[in-house]
C-alpha cells in the first residue's frame, strides 16, 4: 500500500517535472522579458490610465475625489492660461519646424558636401555642433540666462557694439518666446543635423551620376533627387520636432517660469504647475489628455500628408 | 563534482533569491519595520544641511537635558522632492517622516484637504510659551483656522539694507523715515549719479509683499480668501509704478546674476528683506561688499505705521501619522524655546531667533563686521514687535501666482495698465481658480 502511495507521489512529481521540461522553452522567453513588462505596466500603463480616470474627478491631490464628469475639460476651454500655453507652445513648435529643421539640413548638406574635402574639419564641426545636444538642458539654460541678461548679457553687449539698444530677451513679452526658440535651436541643431546626415548618406550616389549625365545641375539634383529621397527622414524629423516642442519644459521652467505674465508658459509647464504647485492633479490630467489628443491629431495629419507625397514608398 | 551548467546555475540562483525573499517575509513579522533596537528612531526630513546642522546640535542639548528614549535619523532631500514626498507618504499612510522642515510657500498644499500635521498649540499653551514668540515669523506662517501646525525659529524681521559708502558719497540722508522721503532722496540720487536707490522686481511680488504687509495688508484675509485688490495693496503698486514712471527706480529680475553685479557696483544701492537676504544671500553672492552695508528700519507709510514686515521662513512640523507624535512635539517645542539650542543657529547661519527670551544673550547683539560693526541684533529687537499679523491660506500658490502674473508684472511692464486694474484682474483670477477648485 505504502509502496503504491509512494509510486503515485513520485509519479506526480515526475509529471510536474515533465510538464516543466515540456513547456519551459515556451515559457522561459516570457519569464525573461516579464520584468520589463511588469515595470512598464506598473509605472507606465497604470499611471496613464489612472490619470485618464482622475481627469473626470475633482479634488485635492490624489485623495478626496468627487466625480466631476467633463467639468475639467469644459473649464479648460474657458481657461485663458491654457490658451496662452497652447499658443506659446505652438510658436515654439513652428520655430523648430521653420528655423531649426532647415538650419540643421543646411549644416548637414555643408558637412556632406564634396567641396569640404578636409576630413578633420568636417569631424570638428560634426562634434562641435553635436556637443550642445548631449549637454544637460539645465546647464545650457543657466548659461543662456547669462547670455540673455538685459543689462549685462553677452547678447546685448554684442548688439551694443553695433549701436543696438538692449533687448529684454527674457523680460519683453514680445521677445521672450524668440529667446526660447534661439536656445532650442542651439540645443538641438546638432542632433537634428545627424538625422539629416544619416538620410543624406543613405542616398545612392548613382542617382546623382545619372542626373549629371542627363544634364541636371546641382540645384536640380537637390530638388529632384535629394529632397524626395529625404522625405522619410523629413517625416521623422518633423514629427520629432512637433512632439519634442509640445513637451518643452526645462528651459522655460528654469529661465522664465513661464513669465513675463504667461508669455512663455508652455503646456508641459502649465501641467506641472497645476499638478505640483496647485496640486490640482485632476485638472492637470485633463490638460495632459487634451495635449495628447492634439499631438495624435497632428501626427495623423503628418502621416497622411507625407503619405500623399510618397514618403513611405520604398525607393530602389 | 557536478559541472555547473546554465540550468543548475539558474536553479541555484533562483533558490537563493526565493530563500532570501521568504526569510525576509517571515522575519519581518517578528519586529517593527522601523524600530528594531531598544530605542525608538524618529525620522526627520529636511531640504538643507544648514538647517539640520543647528537642529542636530539642538538635539544634543535635548538629550543632555531630557535623556529621551529615542534617536533622530536625519534625512536631507532636494527641496521640491522632499515636499512632494511628505505629501504623498502622508496620503499613503506610511513611509514618511515623523518631523519635517516645511518651507513657507509649500505649507499651503498641506492644509488643502485634511491637515496632515499635528497641532502644536495645546503644547505651547501648556508650556505657557505662546506669547514668548514673535508670532508673525514663528507661528503665523504655519497656522490655519486657529491651529498651529509648525514652528519657525527664523525671525524674518525685514529691514532696509543700504550701501552706506554709496549713500554717503551721494549725500543721501540717513535714516530715511518715510517712503515719500525715500522717493525724494531717490529722485535726487538718480539725478546726481545715474544710479538707483532701489529697484522694482517685475517678475515676482517680493517688494510688493513687504510694503503691503507693512500697511497691514497681505495676500489673504482671516478667512483665507485673497485680498489682492485691497486699498493698501493698490497703494503699494501705485508707489512702485510711480517710481518707474518718475525714473528713479529700475525694473529688475532679481533671480539673474546681473542683480548681484548691480548691487556690487552700487548701481542699485538698497535692498529690502530679512536676515537670510541681507546677511545670507548678500554675503554669499557679493562677499566683496563686506563692511559696506548698513541697516535701518524700513521707512514707514504713515506717521505711526510699522517699520518692518516679515518674509519667508521654514518651520518644523510634526506629522499626525507618526507613531511618536508626543515625542516629536516635545523635541520641536524644546528646540524652539531653548535659547542654548537657538543660539547655535545664530552661530551657524546668523539667524536671529523668534523666541523673545533668547534676545537676552549678548551674542545676538554683537557688532557684525559685514555691516561695518553695526549692532544688528539691537535693531531687530527694536522693530520686531511691529511686524503686522498676517494670514496664510490653502490657496497660496494660486493667489501669489495670479498676483505676480496679472498684478505686479502686468502693471510694471505695461504703461497702460493701472495698479487698480491689474490688481482687480489678479484678484478676480485668483478667486476664479479657487472657485473652480472648490466647486
Amino acid at each position: 500500500m505504502a509502496t503504491a502511495q509512494a509510486r503515485i507521489e513520485t509519479g506526480k512529481a515526475v509529471n510536474r517535472r515533465g510538464w516543466w521540461v515540456r513547456n519551459q522553452r515556451k515559457i522561459a522567453p516570457y519569464l525573461f522579458v516579464s520584468p520589463f513588462y511588469i515595470l512598464f505596466l506598473v509605472f507606465g500603463i497604470y499611471p496613464i490610465f489612472y490619470s485618464l480616470i482622475i481627469s473626470f474627478f475633482k479634488g485635492f491631490g490624489f485623495a478626496q475625489k468627487a466625480f466631476y464628469g467633463l467639468g475639467n475639460y469644459l473649464f479648460l476651454f474657458q481657461d485663458p492660461r491654457f490658451g496662452h500655453a497652447l499658443l506659446n507652445t505652438t510658436e515654439y513648435a513652428l520655430g523648430s519646424l521653420l528655423i531649426l529643421n532647415p538650419l540643421a539640413l543646411i549644416c548637414a548638406l555643408a558637412l556632406n558636401s564634396i567641396f569640404v574635402r578636409w576630413r578633420p574639419l568636417k569631424d570638428f564641426y560634426r562634434v562641435a555642433l553635436f556637443l550642445p545636444f548631449i549637454t544637460s538642458q539645465v546647464v545650457i539654460t543657466i548659461i543662456f540666462a547669462r547670455v540673455f541678461d538685459t543689462q549685462f548679457g553677452l547678447l546685448n553687449t554684442l548688439l551694443g557694439w553695433f549701436g543696438i539698444k538692449p533687448v529684454g530677451w527674457l523680460s519683453d513679452p514680445n521677445v521672450v518666446m524668440l529667446s526660447v526658440i534661439i536656445l532650442g535651436v542651439w540645443n538641438f541643431l546638432g542632433g537634428t543635423m545627424l538625422f539629416w546626415l544619416a538620410g543624406l548618406n543613405g542616398i545612392n550616389k548613382d542617382f546623382y551620376d545619372a542626373a549629371a549625365i542627363d544634364g541636371a545641375n546641382r540645384w536640380q539634383s537637390f530638388w529632384n533627387i535629394t529632397m524626395p529621397l529625404l522625405l522619410p527622414v523629413t517625416f521623422f524629423v518633423v514629427l520629432q520636432a512637433i512632439i519634442g516642442s509640445y513637451n518643452l519644459f526645462a528651459p522655460v521652467f528654469l529661465l522664465t517660469s513661464g513669465g513675463p505674465s504667461d508669455h512663455s508658459l508652455t503646456l508641459a509647464l502649465y501641467i506641472y504647475n497645476q499638478a505640483f504647485q496647485n496640486f490640482n492633479v485632476s485638472y492637470a490630467s485633463a490638460i495632459a489628455y487634451v495635449m495628447t489628443l492634439f499631438l495624435v491629431i497632428l501626427s495623423i495629419f503628418n502621416i497622411k500628408l507625407f503619405g500623399s507625397w510618397g514618403a513611405f514608398e520604398s525607393v530602389q | 563534482m557536478r559541472p555547473v551548467n546554465r540550468r543548475t546555475f539558474l536553479k541555484a540562483a533562483g533558490g537563493v533569491v526565493a530563500a532570501g525573499g521568504l526569510s525576509e517575509i517571515l522575519l519581518s513579522g517578528c519586529a517593527p519595520a522601523v524600530n528594531t533596537g531598544a530605542k525608538k528612531t524618529l525620522n526627520f526630513w529636511a531640504f538643507t544641511d544648514t538647517r539640520t546642522a543647528w537642529q542636530k546640535k539642538a538635539f544634543e542639548v535635548y538629550k543632555k537635558q531630557k535623556n529621551p528614549d529615542f534617536e533622530i535619523n536625519w534625512v536631507v532631500f532636494p527641496y521640491q522632492q522632499m515636499h512632494d514626498k511628505i505629501l504623498i507618504t502622508a496620503l499613503g499612510g506610511s513611509g514618511g517622516p515623523d518631523i519635517a522642515d516645511i518651507e513657507i510657500s509649500q505649507f499651503s498644499r498641506y492644509i488643502k484637504g485634511d491637515v496632515i500635521f499635528a497641532d502644536l498649540a495645546p503644547k505651547l499653551q501648556q508650556m505657557g510659551e505662546l506669547d514668548n514668540f514673535y508670532q508673525a515669523s514663528a507661528t503665523d506662517p504655519w497656522s490655519w483656522q486657529g491651529k498651529i501646525y509648525g514652528l519657525g525659529n527664523e525671525l524674518n524681521t525685514c529691514l532696509l539694507s543700504y550701501r552706506w559708502d554709496v549713500w554717503q558719497k551721494a549725500g543721501v540722508k540717513t535714516p530715511i523715515e518715510t517712503w515719500d522721503e525715500f522717493a525724494q532722496e531717490a529722485i535726487r540720487f538718480h539725478k546726481d549719479t545715474g544710479n538707483y536707490l532701489l529697484d522694482m522686481p517685475f517678475d515676482d511680488s517680493r517688494w510688493w509683499w513687504l510694503m503691503t504687509l507693512q500697511q497691514g495688508g497681505g495676500f489673504f484675509g482671516p478667512n483665507g480668501q485673497p485680498t489682492l485688490n485691497s486699498p493698501v495693496s493698490i497703494n503699494t503698486l501705485t508707489y512702485q509704478k510711480k517710481a518707474l514712471t518718475d525714473g528713479w527706480s529700475l525694473r529688475t529680475q532679481q533671480s539673474l546674476q546681473s542683480y548681484n553685479v548691480a548691487l556690487a557696483q552700487g548701481q542699485i544701492a538698497t535692498l529690502l528683506g530679512p536676515s537670510w537676504n541681507f546677511s545670507g544671500f548678500v554675503q554669499q553672492n557679493i562677499p566683496q561688499t563686506k563692511g559696506k552695508w548698513h541697516l535701518q528700519p524700513m521707512p514707514r507709510w504713515t506717521a505711526d505705521g510699522s517699520r518692518t514686515a516679515t518674509w519667508g521662513g521654514t518651520g518644523v512640523s510634526v506629522l499626525k501619522i507618526s507613531p511618536y507624535v508626543e515625542e516629536a512635539i516635545d523635541f520641536v517645542t524644546f528646540e524652539h524655546t531653548t535659547p542654548e539650542a537657538l543660539l547655535n543657529d545664530f552661530q551657524i547661519r546668523q539667524v536671529w531667533p523668534t523666541y523673545k527670551p533668547a534676545f537676552n544673550s549678548p551674542l545676538l547683539n554683537q557688532p557684525l563686521p559685514f555691516f561695518d560693526n553695526q549692532k544688528v541684533g539691537d535693531l531687530i529687537k527694536e522693530v520686531s514687535p511691529e511686524i503686522p499679523k498676517w494670514y496664510n491660506s490653502p490657496y497660496w500658490p494660486e493667489t501669489t501666482d495670479a498676483l505676480t502674473r496679472l498684478g505686479v508684472t502686468n502693471c510694471l511692464l505695461n504703461p497702460d495698465v493701472t495698479p487698480e486694474q491689474a490688481l482687480n484682474d489678479a484678484q478676480n483670477q485668483a478667486k476664479k481658480i479657487i472657485g473652480f477648485e472648490t466647486a
